[in-house]
């Protein structure tokens, strides 16, 4: 389309060749060369009101078709009133109607042309003045159309009614003044538009000057100088006003056609975007839809499949509430609300969403209003973008913030981190707490914290943290904190250190947990147990001093009972020898000591006194301290309990029944068995004195053995123990005897003993007639 | 204090019976009284002694009280419903046995017996026989 463009920077050239070409013309034309008549002035004003018309048509045309600048409006108007003026300016000069009206020919005639041009004129300058001043108000087509009828009609009403002046006025120069004020308002309009530059680029424009200058010239230069209707000046007047209209016309065609091809161009433009955007919504993941004003999709993207499992064909005619889950539905439907009563666009809009098979989506919706040229909204356009991963992590993270928050609150727990790199420390809430250091009046430092820890822990703490970044291992410790008021808190701090591939630090991140009351109970605990360890031991020994305290009291009872029985074991031999000493000092007073009886006394001392040493050999053992293990058998000890005690028990008439089935030798406690026995016998022989001389009083000893046990039976019949006090009688100090003869340690020592130094057992029944107890050694005792 | 040959002239003419369990002392007392008296028999128990008894009738009996079998006091009792002037001393340990009823010449002596106490005992029975 270049061909059509006149180069701008000649534009100008163009406008001054034009303006001198018809000046110089002006000066070479002489009044008298010519004189045409009515026909020819009537051909010619008929081209010009077809030449008008068309313009008219054209510009308005081109004004509705493309909502193009109000020029054409004021310029399709203006040429259609002069259009209509021109017409009624045919008509009366023509010779057929002209008689009709009431003024002659020669006013009629110039009076018309000049109300037809008046408008033009008008029409053209009006339109420069409000391009230049109120170009931005549209201005009412209904105003402009009724100012040119009332005008085209009040033109047509003066001429057909009132008579007219003359409008030629005999003078040497101006024929015809009044021709000034079309002209004048033709330089405004062409000067106006000159220095609006807007020839430069519009084609239209440089055409309208062209025409403006044409009129302008034919105005001044020609009409003015007509002398007489139909002479030289007047046809090329009217010859030039066809030109300045042919002007226009071509600057009309011009733009229209620019307007074609540019149209064709942008037809083809828009194929391209189309097939563009179609590539962008086919390779977009998001969903682009479209909706009109009562939200019913219009578009749906082929990627809706993807996102909520419905095909395009499936969404449109439904709105988005058709998909939005039931929870997000009234939500989602206020903000929807506020958004189109106020026309906004929709901006990172989160909602969930329903997909086809019953699965939640969540997308994050952006669009845009449409607004039609009314600025009424005609619907939206914009994507859905499925964030449900990303909104699931975000759920994710921070239920687990808030876990670990919850957390924090309850375990005490503090967290730190420390940049190494640049130096920044971070406390969470619960140190401050912990530490109770304000917030607000002191920022986290490594120092603050040093300064918080009890003077005597700190070199640990510091030196616990230092040798970590030496050996790049984590580390827990243990520490105290001294609060301002002197309380101490413990406190137990992890910590990890990030390094990097040289070994340099970079952050440690660390967790301080308040300990304080596991350590008060742990103190208050270790305490406890201290005392309890004490209290246990404080009464073992009292035990211990207790058994050894009973343990030698029947030691004690034992031994006087053995003095008894030594008492009874001496008296025979005791009274053997006093006799001999009587026999010896018999023979004395009598006179007849001799060597014969010297001799027996002699020999019969000598015996006795062995039989006295053997007798203390018997108890001797007994009184030996040292307790050690003897090989022997029950059945030996039994016998040498029988040794020291029989006496005794022969004394009072107590019958003895042996029955001594034991075998086995073992290595026994043998003393302290023989205590046991004697114990044991000496309760059968209190209970059996306190019963009548008639009845005789036994004594069964009897022992046997199978493969694990050697057992021993020591009954009496001493009419047995009552049922009452027969589960008490190993306790200690119990007794039935009174305080003479018991002390009530005889059966509990005997028992101690027994567990004790034969891992035995003793029990006690009642028979017909007494008790019997019987006592169970293992034969494998320690 | 008496002249011990003067008793023993006094009681040659006397037989005793000696009882006790203990054969030591029984040997030992035997010769003693022997020395004193015209014959002595023992008696290791209250059985063996009464049946010596019923066999010589002693002047004198003389014997210990807790005895196996039958007891010096029994022996006594048995012996004094043979014999209601049978005379008997009866040894003992204890220092609190009280006299026995039923028996007409009877006294007792306590263990042990040294040389004063027997002396008494003899002088005693010189005494009393008479």
């Amino acid at each position: 389309m270049n061909e059509f463009v006149v180069q701008k920077s000649s534009r100008k050239f163009v406008f001054l060749g034009l303006a001198s070409f018809l000046v110089l013309l002006s000066f070479f034309i002489d009044n008298d060369l010519w004189r045409s008549s009515k026909y020819f002035h009537t051909i010619i004003e008929t081209i010009a009101t077809v030449l008008a018309l068309i313009v008219g048509i054209l510009s308005l045309i081109h004004f509705y078709s493309k909502k193009a600048q109000a020029l054409f409006l004021f310029v399709g108007v203006g040429f259609l009133g002069t259009s209509f003026l021109e017409l009624y300016h045919t008509v009366v000069t023509s010779v057929y109607f002209d008689i009709f009206f009431p003024s002659p020919p020669h006013s009629l005639i110039p009076w018309s042309w000049f109300a037809a041009r008046v408008f033009l004129s008008l029409t053209l300058a009006y339109s420069f003045y409000h391009l230049k001043y109120k170009e931005f108000h549209l201005i009412s087509e209904k105003k402009v159309y009724v100012f040119s009828a009332i005008f085209t009609l009040v033109s047509f009403i003066v001429f057909a009614f009132i008579p007219l002046p003359p409008a030629y006025y005999e003078s040497n120069y101006f024929h015809r003044p009044e021709e000034f004020v079309p002209a004048m308002l033709f330089l405004y309009a062409l000067v106006g538009f000159y220095k609006k530059k807007g020839w430069e680029n519009s084609d239209f424009e440089f055409w309208l000057i062209l025409s403006l200058i044409v009129n302008f010239i034919s105005q001044t230069f020609f009409m003015t100088f007509s002398h007489h209707l139909f002479d030289p000046q007047f046809d090329l007047a009217h010859i030039l006003k066809q030109l300045s209209y042919i002007f226009v016309l071509a600057g009309l065609i011009k733009s229209i056609f620019t307007l074609f091809l540019t149209e064709k161009d942008l037809y083809k433009k828009l194929e391209m975007t189309n097939q563009k955007l179609d590539e962008i919504v086919n390779s977009s993941t998001d969903f682009i839809w479209e909706v009109n004003a009562d939200g019913v999709y219009t578009y749906a993207s082929p990627k809706v499949v993807n996102i909520l499992g419905y095909t395009p064909q499936e969404v449109i005619g439904k709105t988005p509430f058709d998909f939005i889950s039931d929870s997000d539905k009234e939500i989602i439907a206020q903000k929807f609300q506020t958004i189109l009563e106020n026309k906004l666009p929709i901006k990172d809009l989160v909602n969930w969403n329903d997909t086809k098979d019953g699965a939640k989506v969540c997308l994050l919706t952006n669009g845009f209003p449409i607004i039609d040229e009314a600025g009424r909204l005609q619907g939206y356009r914009g994507t859905d973008k499925d964030i449900t991963v990303s909104k699931e992590n975000e759920l994710k993270l921070s239920k687990a913030l808030e876990q670990l928050q919850q957390a924090q609150n309850i375990t005490k727990l503090g967290i730190w981190e420390l940049d190494i790199v640049n130096n920044t420390l971070y406390w969470s809430d619960e140190i401050y707490e912990m530490f109770e250091i304000d917030k607000n009046k002191f920022a986290a430092s490594y120092e603050g914290f040093l300064e918080a820890i009890h003077p005597e822990d700190r070199d640990m703490v510091n030196a616990a943290y230092s040798n970590s970044l030496e050996t790049q291992k984590d580390y827990a410790i243990t520490h105290r904190l001294l609060m301002q008021d002197g309380r101490i808190k413990y406190v137990q701090e992890q910590c990890s250190t990030e390094f990097d591939s040289q070994g340099n630090p970079l952050k440690s991140i660390g967790t301080v947990l308040d300990i304080t009351k596991m350590e008060t109970y742990k103190k208050e605990i270790e305490e406890l147990n201290k005392n309890l360890t004490q209290k246990v031991q404080e009464e073992l020994q009292k035990s211990r001093d207790k058994d050894k305290l009973m343990f030698q009291q029947s030691r004690l009872i034992a031994m006087g009972e053995m003095i008894s029985m030594i008492a009874h074991q001496w008296r025979q031999p005791i009274s053997t020898i006093s006799m001999e000493a009587n026999n010896l000092l018999a023979d004395l007073a009598l006179n007849e000591v001799n060597n014969e009886e010297i001799q027996t006394v002699a020999n019969v001392l000598l015996e006795q006194t062995q039989y006295l040493s053997s007798t203390i050999d018997d108890f001797k053992n007994f009184f030996q301290p040292k307790q050690e293990k003897v090989l022997s058998s029950v059945s030996q000890v039994l016998d040498d309990t029988f040794k020291v005690m029989g006496k005794s028990l022969d004394y009072h008439n107590i019958k003895i029944v042996k029955e001594l089935n034991d075998h086995t030798q073992t290595k026994l406690y043998t003393k302290e068995l023989l205590h046991v026995f004697i114990n044991l016998l000496k309760n059968s022989k209190d209970v059996l004195l306190e019963l009548d001389e008639e009845i005789e009083k036994v004594i069964r000893v009897r022992t046997y053995e199978d493969e694990e046990m050697i057992y021993t039976e020591i009954e009496d019949n001493g009419g047995g123990i009552e049922d009452s006090i027969i589960d008490k009688i190993f306790d200690p100090y119990f007794t039935t005897k009174d305080a003479k003869n018991g002390t009530g340690l005889g059966l509990y020592m005997s028992k101690s003993i027994l567990i004790k130094h034969f891992n035995a057992s003793i029990i006690v029944h009642n028979t017909q007639d007494g008790a019997k107890f019987t006592i169970s050694i293992p034969k494998e005792n320690k | 204090m008496t002249d011990l040959v003067e008793l023993r002239t006094k009681l040659k003419k006397y037989s005793v019976l000696f009882v006790d369990d203990e054969e030591s002392i029984r040997f030992s007392t035997g010769r003693f009284l022997k020395k004193f008296f015209n014959s002595v028999d023992v008696a290791d128990n209250g059985e063996t002694g009464l049946q010596s008894y019923k066999n010589h009738t002693h002047d004198i009996v003389i014997t210990d009280i807790l005895m196996p079998k039958m007891n010096g006091d029994i022996m006594a009792k048995k012996i004094t419903e043979l014999n209601p002037d049978a005379f008997i001393v009866f040894v003992t340990a204890s220092r609190d046995h009280e006299e026995y009823d039923g028996v007409a010449k009877s006294f007792k002596v306590t263990k042990p017996l040294s040389f004063e106490v027997v002396q008494e005992m003899i002088e005693k029975i010189a005494q009393m026989i008479e």
